[in-house]
This record gives structure tokens, C-alpha cells and sequence, in this order.
């Protein structure tokens, strides 16, 4: 009896802390000490190993994107506030942040069309999730909302206006929704100054120019290029190496 | 004329001359060339003289070439060159001979004087040889401008296109910028594909050659067509090098037919207008170099090299900016350092800001731009304490003074505002956390980033999207469902209560049930009078529901006429007619009947009703 439960306790000592170091919770805590102690290198990396396992969080990126920061490379950590944007776009220390990050870099400030001002902030204002989740709300506010008009019989105006309102709200909603899909779908994050091409080729004639930590929005990739088109509406070709997309999984290739 | 208007011309004419860089009172530059087409003529054939002044639109009288024995000349007549470019105007007044040898021999046109303008201008000589016919042999179909056919002596072919390597300097230091010039010359030859030089340097860098320039000009009396590539180049360590040399390579335009027989000499009795028209061409192509040049490249000094020189050689200029200067702490400066000079702007390495106890540094952004270096850099003042930002050097060594020069930028005064305390929250959780609150002490903050977050929050698989999820198709699936069933259900709920034989025809069978149950219980008492009560009461209720019919249309005389078109079976509305008259009578004369009799009828009633039920189902 008493050799069977050494053995266990053994094969515990053994597998147990290998288990648990692996969990995505124990690396984070891990990466965060890292973190603290000033060493953002080993702490980038430690956050980045939870990425390859599968695993994404908000807090995740926004750890990253500091650990990035730290260490002089602006276009990381853009990459991954406006990663972390995707789950929790309201938190302040991420706006904080995010925003810092930008002021510091070498591009133009990304102004726009009032539409594209617009629809940026319509995309930002709810995580990825919670766009599902109030759609599915208003969904069920709308079916009580009728029902409740229907029981409590009320004058037939004001039934149409009830079923209007809400549809309105679900359509306007999923506008956004797909506003928030679309921007987090296309846009990519400069990660080194480059010339933007007219042509998908090596000395092809330069367009303008991006500087790291700009955003751009990836229309067509081909090959090793990809078509890109700045916040005022310039286009042209980079290679891949030089952007990264900000939805994980999608390569740029 | 108005005064006023005679002004107004003066003044335009004047600007007139002032933009076109004519000026009247200018004194005019005049040179006096002569130059031959070639230098070697076979007899019986002839050459062209060409006497050229400058700087004036034509001669009073033509020049007169001196008696040379042996050698007979026919002017053919004189050329004025007329030009203005960017502004500048020149004129060219040029006589064109023929000279013909009479002999074999060497013959000398000596230097011609000729006076123009009060100036006295002098050409150099020049000498041409006269050769036999045997000596130089004739390239068949070749003709001369007039007509006349004549041959072209062959010439060697480095003397009619070749390449000149010239350098600015052959003693050079290490790094020391020294322009490389590289000359194609070319004398009646059609030249084509003119590629840029090579130059063999292991020991040196070169840049790039620049956009070629081509004038001509007269070499020895000759007239050669130049393409001119210039460049820099850099020693990369000291000694004594070989610099070249530059090869260049070209292709040569001959007549096809010329090429195909006379093989490679041919070409070179070609007419360079000949075949300007439509002719057949073959390209060949032709590699020339040039003579190798000897540099001596001297090593920097030791003497007087200041510790933080990074190896740049030349004359330098640093010119710095910095933006804002009256900023709070915290918010970032841009500078801007930009150097330029005649060194090797790609070795130069330009001043960075470091990051200290007053200023937090970020990567420079350097961008190179011919002889301009750029350098942006952010920094951002940690304290209000920071007065200035600190003055930068750049040490060069200039060749020129032999001695190491520095240029200083900077520094430039700031005026740092402390952060207010309403400002706190823009950077939440950030390091400055530890922030003195108090108002009456300085502030000693910085702006960073907001420190990390302890928790991960919620794990997702990479892409997870909740739309996708099984929870959330359930939840959207009994969302639709329960607005479905609930709209049905209102639905129901207003029929029933406005559609009075709807309401009935569900009510009917409750009724039914109900009243057999009462049946059956005063069946089982042997209650006659309560049990045909019952029965009468069930037949009533029900039928009346059922077939929407009012109470006193349900007796034994008028019930068949109720189920005409139902569908009803005969004995089942005769079973129910008896019925009927039963419990008539069992109002009066209940003694009569006994426990089976009203078994039958409550027997017949079940079935009746079950019949009238499934009849009625399948109606409606």
C-alpha cells in the first residue's frame, strides 16, 4: 500500500507541475511576475506562448502590448491594444494606453472621412462577443416587447411602433456588428517603416509612406505582397513582412 | 511720349534682360577652334575642316587657310549657330573646308589668329596624314555627303571610341569623398545601348553614377561626340590601390550587308548619316576600358581624434530642431537632427539623444537623402526639473584642414509644466501611481503606460466567435420559438373569444364528458328521474355547443333536422330521438324504467357522441 502511494506522490512531483505550468493561467501569472520584475522580453515571451497554445484573452493582449512597449517596439504594441480592443474596447487603462502608444509614433494622425471616423467608433464600441450577446438580447426584448402588446391588447399604433423601434435598434445594431467584424477583419498594423508601391515589385515606384505603428486596411493579398490602403484613401503594395493583421489566424499570406 | 509709359518700357525692357540674362553691356566670350573630321585621308579622297568662332553671329570676311604645299582647300561654305537656353544666349559662327592631299605625307595646319571684336583669338594646329590607296584599303559602298564616292580610311579602333577614367584626386584619405568622372569618346561612329561604366575598385565604394551628361568635344583637332558618367567614390582602407579600370559597353550600328562580308574592319568605314535613313542595321556590341589609375589612400590621423568620432570624413554641417519647448511632463518632443555635407553620409553616424534621469529616449527614425541625413527622435521630459534639451556634437574629420572638426547643435531651453492633478486619470494604474498629491510640493511624474492586468479574464479558443457557439444557437432557437408559440397562442386565445362557434365546438366534448360522468354516477345510485335529467341536460349542452344550435331547437321532433348533411349514421339519430322521448317520459312515469333500460341509453349516448365526434373532426 505504502509503495503504490510513493509511486503516485512520484509520478506527481514528476507530471504535476508540468501540467499546471502549461496551463494558460499559471503562464500568465508567471509572465506577470516576469513582467514586474522588469525582464518584458521573457515576459513577451511567456504571453506568447499562451497565443500558440490556442488561447487568446483581452488581458492577454493588452499584457502583451505592454510588454511590446517596453521594449521599443510601438508597432507590437499597437498590434495588440487594438487586438485587445476586440474583447474589451472600453477599458480605460487600455485606452489610456492605446492612445499613448499612437501619439508617439512617426505616422499621420488617422483622421479620415467623418464616416470612417464614424464607423470606427460605431466597430469599437462593444467586444467581439458582446455584439452576439445584445443582439440576441434585443432579439428577446423585441419577441417580449410584441407579445406584451399582443396580451395587453394595446391600440394597434402603438404596436407598429414597438415592432419598428425594435427592429431599427436590431438592424442598427448589426450594422455595427458587422462594422466591428469588417474593421477588425481587414485592418493591419505597420510593423516597420516601408515605402508603399505602385506595383507589387521589387523598385517599383513609391506611392508614400508608412512608419510603424500605422494602421492600415489590407484590401488583397498576393503572394508576398499586399495591397494596402491608408486612413485618407492611398493605396499600394507592401510586402507582407511588413504588416500583420490584427485577427490571429488569419496569416498574411 | 508720356513719361510715365517711357518709364514703364524702360523697366520692362530691363526686366526683360534681367530674366532672359541678357545684358547689353555684357563684354562677349570669343574663342576661335578648328577641328578635322579625321586625321588620316587616303589620297583622292578628302577631309573636312571646320573653323569655329564663338560669341559672334558672322565674320566680316572669311578666313583664309595659310598655303600648305600639298594640300588643296575648297571652302564649302559657312554654318551660324544661334541659341538660348535657360536664358543664357550664345551664337557660333563656323566655316566648313574640304581639303584634298595632293601627296602622300604628313601635312600641318598651323595655329590660325584671327581678330574679332578687338579681341585676338588663336586655334590650335593640327596635323593630318595623307596615305596611299594600298595603305588604306576602301570600304566598298561607302559614299561622302555631295555624291562622290570615296573611301574611309580605317582608323585604329581605339583612336575613334574609347574611355577616359579620371578621379579628382589620386591622394585621397580614408572615407574622403573624391569624385570619379568616366568619358566615352566617340568620332563618327553610330553608337547605341550605352550601358553605365563598371569600374573594377575592390578597395573602394562607389555611388551610384548620376543621370550621363553629352556634349562633344575636340580632342588634338579631332571632334568627339561625349557621354559623361559621374559618381563618388570612398577608399575603404589605406595604400596604394589600382583604381580601375572602367569598362563600358556599347553596341556599334553597321549595314547589315557591310557586316555579313567585310567582317569586323568593315564597320568602321561606315558614314555615320548614311545609314541614317531606313538602312539595315546589324548591333554589334563592343566592351572598351580604360587605363587603370594609381590612388594613394593616407590613413587618418591619431593625433587630436576625439573619443566619440565614428570615422566620418568631410565637411559637415549639423542643424538640430526641437518641438515643443513649453510642454508638460510627459508629453513627447520630436527632434529633428539633419546633417548634411560632401562625406559618406552612410558611415556618418549622427547624434542620438540617450535616455537619463531626465529625459526617457526613444529609437531614432534616420532617413538619408543624397547628401542629407535625417534623424527623428522622440524623448519625453521625466520632470518638471528638465531646463533644456542637452546640446549634441558631431566630430568629422575635414581632409581639407587636416584636423578633426566638431559640430555642435543644441541645446535648446524648455519650459516643463508639472502635470496637473486632474490629469492623474488619463494614465490609470500607471507607474506614477505613487503620484505626491499635494500641491504645494512639485510633482515628479512621467508619462507611461498603465501597468498590466493581474487576471487573464476569460480564456477563448483563437477565432471564438460566441455567435457560433451551440449555447447560443439554443438560446436564439427557444428566443424564436417562444415568440412563435406566444403569437400562436394569442391568436387562439381571440378566437375563442370572439368566434362563439369556434368557443363551442371546443367546449362541446368538456360538456360531454362532464355530463356522462353525472350519468354514470346516477346510473350507479339508480336514480331514474337524476340519471334522465342528466342525459337530457348532456344532450342539450352538448348539441347546442356542437352544432351551434339554441337549447329549444333540441327535442326528439326536430333533432334529425340538426344532422342533415353531418353524416351521422340513421340509427344513431334514432337512438338519439328515443333517447329523447325516454327522458320525456321519465319526467312523468319514472317507475318504467328499470337499471338496463337506462344502461342502453347511456350506452347509446356514448356512442352517439363518439360518432358525432369523429364525424365532426373530419368536417371541420
Amino acid at each position: 500500500m505504502s509503495k503504490t502511494i510513493v509511486i503516485s506522490l512520484i509520478f506527481y512531483l514528476i507530471f504535476a507541475g508540468k501540467v499546471f505550468a502549461e496551463e494558460p493561467s499559471a503562464v500568465f501569472a508567471k509572465a506577470n511576475t516576469e513582467y514586474q520584475q522588469g525582464r518584458y522580453e521573457e515576459a513577451g515571451g511567456l504571453y506568447e506562448q499562451i497565443l500558440e497554445s490556442g488561447q487568446e484573452s483581452g488581458a492577454l493582449y493588452y499584457n502583451l502590448g505592454n510588454s511590446y512597449f517596453k521594449k521599443g517596439q510601438i508597432g507590437k504594441a499597437i498590434l495588440n491594444y487594438e487586438r485587445a480592443l476586440d474583447f474589451f474596447p472600453r477599458d480605460a487603462d487600455l485606452q489610456a494606453n492605446y492612445a499613448f502608444a499612437r501619439s508617439i509614433t512617426r505616422g499621420l494622425d488617422e483622421r479620415g472621412t467623418v464616416f470612417a471616423r464614424f464607423a470606427k467608433r460605431g466597430a469599437l464600441l462593444l467586444a467581439r462577443n458582446e455584439y452576439a450577446w445584445v443582439a440576441l438580447f434585443l432579439l428577446g426584448v423585441l419577441a417580449g416587447v410584441h407579445l406584451m402588446s399582443l396580451s395587453f391588447n394595446w391600440r394597434r399604433n402603438l404596436q407598429t411602433v414597438v415592432i419598428m423601434v425594435g427592429l431599427l435598434a436590431l438592424i442598427f445594431h448589426g450594422f455595427f456588428w458587422v462594422l466591428h467584424e469588417r474593421f477588425f477583419a481587414r485592418r493591419a498594423i505597420v510593423l516597420k517603416d516601408s515605402s508603399v508601391l505602385f506595383e507589387p515589385r521589387e523598385g517599383a515606384t513609391a506611392h508614400f509612406q508608412v512608419y510603424e505603428g500605422d494602421p492600415v486596411e489590407v484590401l488583397k493579398i498576393q503572394d508576398s505582397w499586399g495591397k494596402v490602403a491608408r486612413f485618407d484613401g492611398k493605396e499600394g503594395w507592401i510586402t507582407t513582412d511588413h504588416f500583420e493583421r490584427l485577427r490571429r489566424g488569419k496569416t498574411n499570406q | 511720349m508720356n513719361p510715365h509709359r517711357f518709364f514703364k518700357i524702360i523697366v520692362f525692357v530691363f526686366f526683360f534682360m534681367m530674366c532672359t540674362g541678357i545684358s547689353p553691356g555684357a563684354a562677349k566670350e570669343i574663342s576661335f577652334q578648328a577641328d578635322v573630321d579625321r586625321t588620316i585621308v587616303e589620297l583622292g579622297s578628302y577631309l573636312r575642316l571646320t573653323l569655329t568662332v564663338t560669341g559672334v553671329d558672322g565674320l566680316d570676311q572669311p578666313i583664309e587657310l595659310p598655303q600648305i604645299d600639298g594640300l588643296e582647300s575648297r571652302l564649302l561654305g559657312p554654318q551660324t549657330r544661334v541659341s538660348i537656353i535657360n536664358g543664357q544666349y550664345s551664337s557660333s559662327y563656323s566655316l566648313v573646308y574640304f581639303l584634298y592631299p595632293l601627296r602622300v605625307g604628313t601635312f600641318k595646319i598651323p595655329s590660325l589668329t584671327l581678330t574679332v571684336e578687338n579681341q585676338t583669338v588663336q586655334s590650335e594646329p593640327i596635323t593630318i596624314e595623307a596615305v596611299g590607296t594600298s595603305q588604306a584599303p576602301v570600304a566598298s559602298g561607302s559614299t561622302s555627303e555631295g555624291g562622290a564616292q570615296q573611301g574611309m580610311v580605317q582608323q585604329n579602333l581605339s583612336e575613334r571610341i574609347f574611355v577616359v577614367l579620371e578621379a579628382s584626386r589620386n591622394d585621397v584619405y580614408v572615407n574622403e569623398r573624391f569624385d570619379v568622372t568616366v568619358k566615352l569618346f566617340v568620332n563618327g561612329m553610330d553608337v547605341r545601348n550605352i550601358s553605365y561604366p563598371q569600374i573594377k575598385a575592390q578597395e573602394f565604394f562607389l555611388e551610384d553614377f548620376q543621370q550621363p551628361a553629352q556634349y562633344e568635344q575636340v580632342l588634338e583637332g579631332v571632334r568627339y561626340q561625349v557621354v559623361e558618367f559621374k559618381t563618388f567614390a570612398y577608399a575603404l582602407q589605406p595604400g596604394a590601390f589600382d583604381f580601375g579600370p572602367a569598362e563600358e559597353t556599347c553596341q556599334l550600328a553597321i549595314r547589315g550587308d557591310q557586316g555579313r562580308q567585310k567582317g569586323f574592319g568593315g564597320f568602321f568605314e561606315d558614314d555615320f548619316f548614311n545609314d541614317f535613313f531606313g538602312r539595315n542595321y546589324i548591333l554589334r556590341p563592343l566592351t572598351i576600358s580604360s587605363k587603370t589609375l594609381q590612388l594613394t589612400i593616407r590613413p587618418l590621423p591619431l593625433e587630436g581624434r576625439p573619443a566619440d568620432f565614428s570615422g566620418a570624413v568631410g565637411k559637415f554641417v549639423l542643424d538640430a530642431v526641437a518641438s515643443p519647448l513649453q510642454l508638460k511632463v510627459g508629453d513627447p518632443i520630436t527632434t529633428r537632427l539633419t546633417l548634411a555635407g560632401n562625406g559618406n553620409m552612410r558611415t556618418a553616424e549622427i547624434p542620438i539623444f540617450k535616455e537619463n534621469g531626465d529625459f526617457k529616449a526613444y529609437e531614432p527614425q534616420v532617413t538619408v537623402k543624397g547628401n542629407v541625413k535625417i534623424s527623428e527622435q522622440v524623448i519625453i521630459p521625466k520632470h518638471s526639473g528638465v531646463k533644456a534639451v542637452p546640446a549634441v556634437s558631431f566630430w568629422s574629420f575635414n581632409p581639407e584642414t587636416a584636423r578633426y572638426e566638431e559640430q555642435p547643435a543644441g541645446p535648446f531651453a524648455l519650459n516643463v509644466a508639472p502635470l496637473e492633478v486632474k490629469e492623474l486619470p488619463q494614465i490609470v494604474g500607471s507607474s506614477s501611481r505613487t503620484l505626491n498629491f499635494s500641491n504645494t510640493q512639485e510633482d515628479v511624474l512621467g508619462k507611461d503606460i498603465s501597468f498590466i492586468k493581474d487576471r487573464p479574464g476569460r480564456f477563448y479558443d483563437r477565432g471564438y466567435q460566441a455567435w457560433r457557439s451551440i449555447f447560443f444557437g439554443t438560446v436564439l432557437a427557444l428566443i424564436l420559438m417562444g415568440w412563435g408559440f406566444g403569437y400562436v397562442w394569442h391568436r387562439f386565445s381571440v378566437r375563442v373569444k370572439t368566434d362563439e362557434r369556434f368557443a363551442g365546438r371546443l367546449k362541446a366534448p368538456y360538456y360531454a364528458r362532464r355530463g356522462l360522468k353525472d350519468a354514470e354516477r346516477f346510473l350507479a345510485s339508480n336514480d331514474v328521474r337524476g340519471f334522465y335529467d342528466a342525459i337530457h341536460a348532456t344532450v342539450q349542452q352538448y348539441f347546442r355547443n356542437r352544432l351551434h344550435k339554441p337549447l329549444g331547437s333540441i327535442s326528439a321532433s326536430n333533432i334529425r333536422s340538426s344532422f342533415q348533411g353531418i353524416g351521422v349514421q340513421e340509427d344513431v339519430v334514432s337512438s338519439l330521438e328515443r333517447l329523447l322521448v325516454d327522458c320525456d317520459a321519465a319526467r312523468y312515469a319514472s317507475a318504467q324504467f328499470n337499471r338496463d333500460r337506462m344502461e342502453r341509453t347511456f350506452q347509446d349516448l356514448r356512442r352517439a357522441i363518439d360518432q358525432i365526434e369523429r364525424k365532426c373532426r373530419l368536417r371541420f
